[in-house]
């Protein structure tokens, strides 16, 4: 499964295609920063099992973000305008 | 009566298919057997029907309208991947908070325990959502829902 990379974005007069792409890596050093933290604080805790859900829960996360591929969303009406793009 | 006729007839039956599709698929079963191709071979049909990926929202202005009434143009397209994948994130949502967007849902009017919708329920409504198709017209659009 791979996440979009990018995404077009209107609203009104402004639209612009955001480079998901360079979100990706913040994101992943961001995870690779806190899960450790995140089991530490559960080992501390003494709700290791726990950290399993989270893990479940960045994964679950993962795949609605790859499934959103595809998604499209265009609504005009009157003078407004609103899309969304993810292809 | 052949074996594609019998199974066609049973899905007819069962309702996994409309009468439409079955007609569509009895054609092109009689089409298949009256040619000189392999006739165990099922029709390509069935795979295109069985496979929807998206379901589409449009609504457009009527062509009838008459005045100066406003005019919306909607054009949503959902990944039904997004729908499996979500009901596989909501499922991890802890029980407390779970009941608390019940509520929430509840409140606004959604009368529907999505705490309910698991694996399989998912896959029959999808499956039922394979023969999903809605002309109306609302306020002078025309709204069609499908699934492609």
């Amino acid at each position: 499964m791979i996440p979009p990379m990018v995404m077009w974005f209107k609203v009104q007069w402004f639209g612009i295609w955001v480079p998901l792409f360079l979100l990706w890596p913040i994101i992943l050093v961001f995870l690779a920063i806190m899960l450790p933290l995140i089991f530490i604080g559960m080992v501390i805790a003494g709700r290791v099992s726990r950290f399993w859900v989270v893990i479940r829960i960045v994964l679950a996360a993962y795949s609605t973000i790859c499934a959103a591929r595809g998604l499209r969303i265009d609504i005009h009406k009157e003078q407004t305008v609103f899309e969304i793009y993810i292809p | 009566m052949t074996s594609e006729r019998k199974q066609i007839l049973d899905m007819l039956a069962a309702g996994k298919i409309t009468a439409d599709e079955a007609e569509q698929l009895l054609q092109l079963t009689s089409k298949v057997s009256s040619g000189s191709s392999d006739a165990s071979a099922p029709p390509a049909v069935i795979v295109k029907i069985r496979n929807p990926r998206f379901i589409r929202i449009i609504v457009e202005p009527n062509s009838q309208t008459i005045g100066n009434q406003a005019q919306h143009h909607v054009n949503i397209r959902v990944p039904l991947k997004i729908v499996r994948a979500g009901v596989n994130l909501a499922s991890l949502i802890p029980n407390d908070a779970g009941h608390m967007v019940q509520n929430s849902l509840l409140n606004k009017g959604f009368k529907s325990d999505l705490s309910k919708l698991d694996a399989t329920a998912l896959d029959e409504l999808i499956e039922a959502l394979q023969e999903l198709s809605i002309d109306a017209t609302v306020d002078n659009h025309l709204v069609k829902v499908f699934v492609e």
